[in-house]
């Protein structure tokens, strides 16, 4: 069983008990790219739960499905997630997708990435 | 120059948001990706919100149509009928002669003329009134003509306050109240019935309670709540839950190497064959045949 993963819109790996996801700078997160997604790292987890340090910094603009894709599949094997942001367009991107596409795990959003981390130290 | 480029930016916001407000939820918006400027972020905004729009009339659609208003108008803050839908014209009157420039307590009763009067000054500091009244029309042969009527208040370019008021005949309201059951869903019964559906969706792996437990959660009688989220979501409550369960356990089949019994009982299935049952039934085959067909086909 691999601790890490990369293909072309992200990398991700596991330490500590916490599932790191960071998006590569990416023209549109769409559909299948959302399947992907999921379906990469449900492959990396092997069946264990984490929660999730998202680094959303990368993402340039997301479709509707893709975002419905991902609040609802993309909870899975995932018991919280921290969003890592930097811009006011990224951080307005990230919250009307909690706020209008609804994430079904505990979701919160973050400028730094220790306060990040020590918010899913509760959900390990 | 970027005073012109700005203006050319404000022109290309305001026509979006008039597509969407005229319904046109296909507009976009051209988005660069620029984080560090507060107008690209308030478009991509527009944008998400377009798409969000566009989703949500794809999925109510068919239910819109079915209560478009039998009658409309459009009157001004004197109450004077500046615009009527043809249905309304050719029900009250002859011409737009006759009725445009009235006054829209001229076309009621005189026991409906008093009542909007007085309803209409509770409005003033609504903008949205959605209640029905029971409102009588006088039509052309000074026949009465029963209907609910409902109104909003909107303001045109020049901030001058115009009413829409909608109207459907009596008629129609028995028709939708025949087919739901005499429980006529209103506009915040629908927001229940889609906070419901959150909660479903945020309490996946429990077993549902009882329709009764179910409806004192979605703050809904039983009937509105199971018409109703049928009605919205094409599915019944129980059989939604279990097809997004199906849709994890696919995931999780074929994604991970996760026992078919811890699956199941992820899922919040006790009894991993009955899980096994209800896959077989969902997928037309059994999750550990599925996972093998998986790998055969994954490159």
């Amino acid at each position: 069983m691999y601790n890490h993963y990369e293909n072309d819109f992200a990398k991700f790996w596991i330490d500590n008990g916490i599932l790191y996801y960071v998006y590569k700078p990416y023209p549109i997160i769409n559909l299948d790219l959302a399947k992907q997604i999921v379906a990469d790292r449900l492959k990396l987890q092997g069946g264990i739960i984490y929660p999730m340090f998202c680094d959303t910094r990368g993402i340039i603009n997301s479709e509707q499905e893709a975002r419905d894709y991902l609040a609802t599949r993309g909870s899975i094997l995932c018991t919280a997630i921290a969003f890592l942001v930097e811009s006011v367009y990224n951080l307005e991107m990230v919250n009307f997708y909690i706020k209008t596409s609804k994430p079904c795990i505990p979701a919160h959003i973050f400028t730094k990435r220790q306060e990040a981390l020590d918010y899913l130290k509760d959900f390990k | 120059m970027e005073l012109y480029k700005q203006q050319a930016r404000f022109l290309e916001f305001y026509r979006h948001i008039i597509d969407l407000a005229s319904e046109n939820y296909s507009s976009r918006l051209h988005i660069t990706g620029k984080k560090d400027d507060e107008i690209e972020t308030f478009g991509l905004l527009l944008n998400m919100l377009a798409q969000k729009l566009q989703s949500l009339y794809n999925l109510h659609a068919p239910s819109l149509r079915k209560k478009l208003p039998d009658l409309s108008f459009l009157i001004n803050e004197d109450r004077k009928i500046i615009f009527t839908s043809p249905a309304a014209l050719s029900s009250i009157k002859n011409s737009k002669e006759q009725l445009f420039g009235k006054d829209f307590t001229t076309v009621l009763t005189s026991s409906s003329q008093q009542f909007f009067l007085n309803e209409m000054m509770k409005v003033d500091n609504e903008l949205f009134h959605e209640k029905y009244h029971e409102i009588y029309f006088k039509d052309k042969a000074g026949s009465k003509i029963s209907s609910y009527a409902f109104w909003y208040t909107a303001y045109n370019k020049g901030g001058t306050r115009l009413i829409s008021i909608h109207c459907n005949f009596k008629k129609t309201i028995k028709k939708i109240k025949e087919s739901t059951g005499n429980n006529l869903l209103l506009k915040e019964d629908w927001n229940k019935i889609r906070a419901f559906h959150n909660y479903i969706l945020n309490h996946l792996y429990e077993n549902l309670p009882s329709m009764s437990e179910l409806a004192k959660i979605a703050g809904l009688n039983e009937y509105k709540l199971k018409i109703g989220f049928k009605k919205l979501y094409k599915i019944s409550i129980f059989r939604f839950q279990t097809m997004e369960r199906m849709k994890h356990a696919e995931l999780l089949v074929n994604n991970t190497l996760m026992p078919i019994k811890q699956i199941a009982q992820h899922l919040g299935y006790s009894d991993s064959s009955h899980f096994s049952t209800v896959f077989k039934k969902h997928f037309g085959i059994s999750p550990g045949k599925f996972r093998k067909q998986h790998e055969k086909d994954s490159p």
